[in-house]
């Protein structure tokens, strides 16, 4: 295009025009090696989900979509042969074809242990994001990300992911030395610098913690209600399909959604973030996609 | 319905996996009666899982056990259908690499159990009958139909993520614990095939083990 490079040029012609920027969100959680779909006699999912399928779904979208980003909530392992067989390989590989920009980690992506899951991020061309496990002394050690900021158009987009505390749900011999801190200040944490350091317009959080517990247990509703500046919680582990985004109010009194589709690949999150000339923002949802 | 989707380029991925795998996974080893479900407080799943693990108990360890458990969440799919049982659903059901154990538990350590299953809503087990009460606390139990006692201990089949804590119990933990060097998976895998080589189908019903009051 001949405006390239030229600096805020294209903005100001946003802003002249008035033209609005969409952003979609599709977003998976808790895949668990589902690369095949159902199989045909299962009463509940029969002929739903699989990865060719879904990304069959992803290349559509893309095609139609002005701006597109991909990202999944965590436990891409587990759940199928394949994962006892390969590792985790096909899974990354997959996901990089697919185009995901980015991850978090799950409980169940330490089921070959640390080094299993460090083993096989030479096939994965995407970032994980845990902001809450300190790694050192670890496979993992300087290989993960707190963050990404990801580029579409004129709206940077920060990323950053939460993983669930790995004692008494992981055995210790498999997160050895990894150390889990308590996920809601380093959000905070995560969410002033993606708003003030990196200048992004829309903040999102990859969340493992589980949508919501009866006990007193830190969830995506506590994270949401005790957090500022994040926009939008994708979330995972408690495998919760929701129809449409949950909309509550941060601790400043501003909207943050929550969203999670079930498991397996079995539905595509949908979403969209329409940014008005002066990136006002207005959210866009429909039914998860069912994937087949 | 194909396994293989609309995009060729995601299909000539995957098949190279699936095709090292394909013929061992969709080994039919075994045919099922009726429909299981995974469910709470009860589920014929769950409810197979552990008379399977019940019973085989006394050849793993030498002496039977008093009773199965099994973590709801450790069973990894909602339901088996009727027909033939192939090897790869049994990697679904079962995918951890878990070690099938015995535990020496105390009457108190039982109970902490007990109350484990009693306050996640019911658990997969065998050899007991239970109520969970109005406050969500086990009642009324009885294990090989007697009530507990406090003088007593049990030996208990489980899976090691359990004998070590797994799911939030600590209590777990410490406590005397055999391991018999075989993955529920393989164990489960080994007696499906027997009951098959002995021409019997696969099933279990709803017995009533836990009930929610």
């Amino acid at each position: 295009m001949a405006m390239a490079g030229l600096g805020q040029w294209p903005d100001a012609l946003y802003a002249a025009t008035g033209e609005e920027t969409v952003l979609t969100i599709l977003h998976t959680n808790d895949m668990h090696s589902r690369i095949d779909p159902f199989p045909a006699d299962d009463k509940r999912y029969g002929g739903q989900g699989g990865m060719s399928q879904r990304a069959a779904l992803i290349k559509s979208f893309r095609q139609t979509a002005q701006h597109v980003v991909l990202l999944d909530s965590g436990d891409i392992f587990q759940g199928t042969p394949y994962f006892n067989y390969f590792g985790g390989e096909p899974e990354f590989r997959l996901m990089s074809a697919m185009g995901y920009d980015a991850a978090t980690m799950g409980n169940h992506d330490f089921d070959a242990g640390v080094e299993g899951f460090a083993r096989q991020l030479p096939h994965a061309d995407f970032p994980f994001l845990v902001s809450n496990y300190d790694f050192t002394n670890t496979a993992l050690q300087g290989r993960t990300k707190d963050y990404t900021v990801v580029k579409r158009g004129r709206i940077r987009i920060g990323i950053f992911g939460l993983g669930i505390e790995l004692h008494g749900l992981v055995p210790d011999t498999l997160f050895g030395e990894t150390r889990y801190l308590e996920p809601v200040s380093i959000a905070q944490q995560m969410s002033n610098i993606l708003r003030y350091d990196e200048r992004c317009d829309v903040v999102i959080c990859l969340s493992h913690l589980g949508y919501r517990y009866e006990e007193n247990k830190v969830s995506d509703q506590i994270l949401a209600k005790s957090t500022g500046g994040i926009d939008l919680i994708l979330g995972g582990h408690t495998h919760t399909f929701m129809e449409k985004p949950e909309a509550l109010s941060n601790k400043d009194g501003e909207e943050v959604l929550i969203n999670q589709v079930g498991w397996a690949g079995l539905r595509l999150g949908h979403l969209e973030l329409i940014l008005n000339p002066v990136k006002r923002k207005k959210w866009r949802y429909e039914t998860p996609v069912i994937v087949e | 319905m194909s396994i293989a989707g609309r995009d060729t380029l995601f299909n000539s991925m995957i098949s190279p996996y699936r095709e090292q795998i394909y013929a061992e996974m969709n080994e039919v080893i075994g045919r099922v009666g009726s429909d299981m479900f995974k469910a709470q407080p009860e589920g014929e799943l769950g409810n197979w899982v552990c008379d399977v693990l019940l019973e085989e108990s006394e050849e793993l360890f030498g002496t039977p056990a008093d009773f199965a458990v099994y973590n709801y969440g450790g069973l990894r799919i909602d339901m088996i259908a009727a027909g033939p049982l192939t090897q790869g659903k049994l990697f679904e059901l079962l995918p951890f690499e878990n070690y099938v154990v015995m535990c020496t538990l105390d009457a108190y350590s039982t109970a902490r159990l007990l109350e484990k299953i009693a306050s996640a809503g019911g658990w997969p087990v065998a050899g007991i009958e239970m109520v969970i009460d109005s406050a969500g606390q086990p009642a009324d139990v009885r294990i090989q139909g007697v009530p507990l006692r406090r003088d007593a201990t049990y030996s208990v089949v489980m899976n090691d993520y359990m004998a070590n804590g797994g799911d939030g119990m600590d209590f777990m933990t410490g406590q005397p614990v055999e391991t018999a060097g075989v993955t529920v998976r393989d164990l489960v895998i080994a007696h499906v095939r027997k009951q098959t080589a002995a021409g019997q189908v696969i099933g279990s019903s709803l017995e009533n083990r836990i009930r929610i009051e």
